[in-house]
């Protein structure tokens, strides 16, 4: 089936920003589902509040667009419901992380075969730039414009510690490896056989950062928000923490 | 189904003390232009009783429907019978006879305003948010969707309320006087009325069970009759006084906030009933 089988033509364009990283992850869903073949109808993908949020609207899957933060625990009852079907969740940091922190570790705890992806861009974009639990110290947000103070969560060490039994990071950069990641987190189920698991790749894409200003949440067009990565934000190379989590070899080459 | 338990409040409140402070917030407690469902009881067979009529208002008009409860019905103990499965008539889900593959408007009212629905996760693929939508579930700002939403949210419950309006009468048919209560207060009601009927006084009972679409025709039909609430037999705001009948339709409500059941056992002064 051709990827743009896979979404929902009639809600595009979609409202992410040039250079924002979620496209990519939605790119490699796509690649990822086509690839084992399974069919739009038993794929469920369930999400909170939030720029990541809006990736379930536009794929043709049944979609359950929720409350911030709780998008594990409707994708808990969905699965309970109906544990035939591929649930997926996708979420921003400061959805899965902070509002939805407990749903997370919770849900990481219960095991019972949800796909979660934390999409890390270390703020909060939609609503301007707030700073989240894994933007990191010395990251300035519009929420910290002297800097953050706050050291963040590792959320790969977080969701292993609370009993997820599969968990991966990758960069929005390694394209290839998001596909394989995203097909390896939903295959992870049957591995695991009966017993269910809760794959938890955290997505980090040290590349949006920071900074957005203050008058990008009023650029609406269509409804849509169009947010800039304005001058004052970090250089996307300097994401010090980003680079160290992917092991140094997600330097970022994308510019806005 | 929302079930609250309403105990003396503000914040953690009195635990573990009766009031019934939660109506307002029951009826306003979310943001934005809505209407909602809210059932009371005052007995634990009606509390049966009213938790299956939630079930079935729920399923017929699609909406969260709160049971509101207060801690003495809530922590007592009673004798209830359980009725057999069938006794009580239960209502089916509608659901859709649009074949899969079909285009699918789950939002899309009928004629009577329901719309009938298609299990999630089953044939139709469509889209569930919780941000105004158009009929196929797709979020949109556009005025006119947004405006016939909310119209639908709104009038599904209001132009409903008569066939939501469930409450109790005792002791009606001559009474001059009639008290308006609901949840445990109500069976202190009772007991005022049983024990002043046997004195000469005409008195009698209102037994509200549906608070929310409040049911204003009720009220409205005793008060052409001799009402003569106001209040004081409730623990808390929220529940017709009776005395106004230049009360808009459905705002026949006086809050009484300080009439809480916990400080002012024998009503607040400012606010003594005329009888």
């Amino acid at each position: 089936m051709a990827v743009k089988d896979y979404i929902r033509q009639r809600f595009f364009p979609h409202l992410w920003c040039a250079g924002c990283g979620h496209g990519i992850v939605l790119n490699g869903l796509i690649r990822a589902v086509e690839k084992l073949g399974m069919s739009r109808n038993e794929m469920v993908m369930v999400s909170g509040i939030g720029c990541s949020s809006r990736i379930s609207g536009y794929m043709d899957f049944h979609t359950l667009h929720t409350i911030h933060g709780r998008a594990l625990a409707f994708a808990t009852g969905v699965k309970l419901s109906k544990p035939e079907l591929n649930v997926i969740v996708p979420m921003g940091d400061g959805d899965a992380l902070s509002i939805g922190g407990n749903h997370f570790i919770h849900a990481a705890r219960r095991n019972i075969d949800i796909t979660a992806i934390v999409m890390n861009n270390r703020i909060y974009g939609m609503t301007g730039g707030q700073y989240s639990p894994l933007t990191g110290p010395g990251i300035m947000a519009t929420t910290a414009p002297f800097s953050n103070i706050d050291q963040g969560f590792d959320v790969v060490e977080m969701a292993r510690a609370a009993g997820a039994t599969f968990v991966a990071r990758t960069t929005t950069y390694h394209v290839q490896q998001m596909a394989d990641i995203i097909r390896a987190a939903i295959l992870a189920r049957r591995l695991f056989g009966g017993g269910g698991d809760e794959p938890v790749p955290d997505l980090l894409r040290p590349q949006e950062q920071a900074g957005r200003g203050r008058g990008d949440d009023e650029a609406h067009e269509g409804g849509h928000h169009a947010h800039r990565i304005e001058g004052q934000g970090r250089e996307p190379g300097a994401d010090r923490a980003g680079d160290l989590r992917a092991g140094g070899k997600a330097r970022v080459l994308q510019r806005v | 189904v929302i079930v609250n338990v309403q105990r003396g409040g503000p914040s953690t409140g009195v635990p573990t003390h009766v009031s019934q402070g939660d109506v307002m917030q029951a009826r306003w407690g979310t943001h934005g232009d809505h209407s909602i469902v809210a059932l009371t009881a005052s007995n634990h067979q009606d509390v049966f009783a009213m938790t299956v009529e939630a079930f079935n208002i729920a399923e017929t008009y699609r909406t969260p429907v709160i049971l509101l409860f207060d801690e003495v019905v809530g922590h007592m103990r009673e004798r209830l019978e359980i009725p057999e499965p069938g006794e009580i008539p239960l209502v089916e889900r509608l659901r859709t006879a649009v074949q899969g593959g079909v285009d699918y408007h789950p939002y899309l009212p009928r004629e009577d305003g329901r719309l009938p629905m298609s299990d999630f996760g089953d044939v139709h693929r469509y889209n569930v948010t919780g941000l105004v939508h158009d009929m196929w579930g797709f979020p949109s700002d556009n005025p006119k969707i947004v405006h016939g939403l909310l119209r639908h949210l709104v009038d599904k419950i209001e132009n409903n309320a008569g066939q939501m309006a469930r409450y109790k009468t005792f002791y009606l048919e001559d009474a001059e006087t009639v008290l308006v209560s609901f949840g445990s207060a109500a069976r202190s009601a009772l007991h005022v009325v049983e024990y002043l009927r046997p004195r000469g006084e005409k008195i009698g009972l209102l037994e509200l069970q549906t608070l929310w679409p409040f049911p204003a025709d009720v009220v409205r039909v005793l008060q052409r009759g001799h009402l003569h609430g106001g209040g004081g037999d409730e623990h808390g705001p929220g529940v017709p006084d009776g005395q106004d009948d230049r009360a808009a339709p459905g705002a026949g409500v006086s809050g009484q906030p300080h009439r809480r059941g916990v400080h002012h056992p024998r009503g607040h002064p400012q606010h003594t009933a005329p009888d």
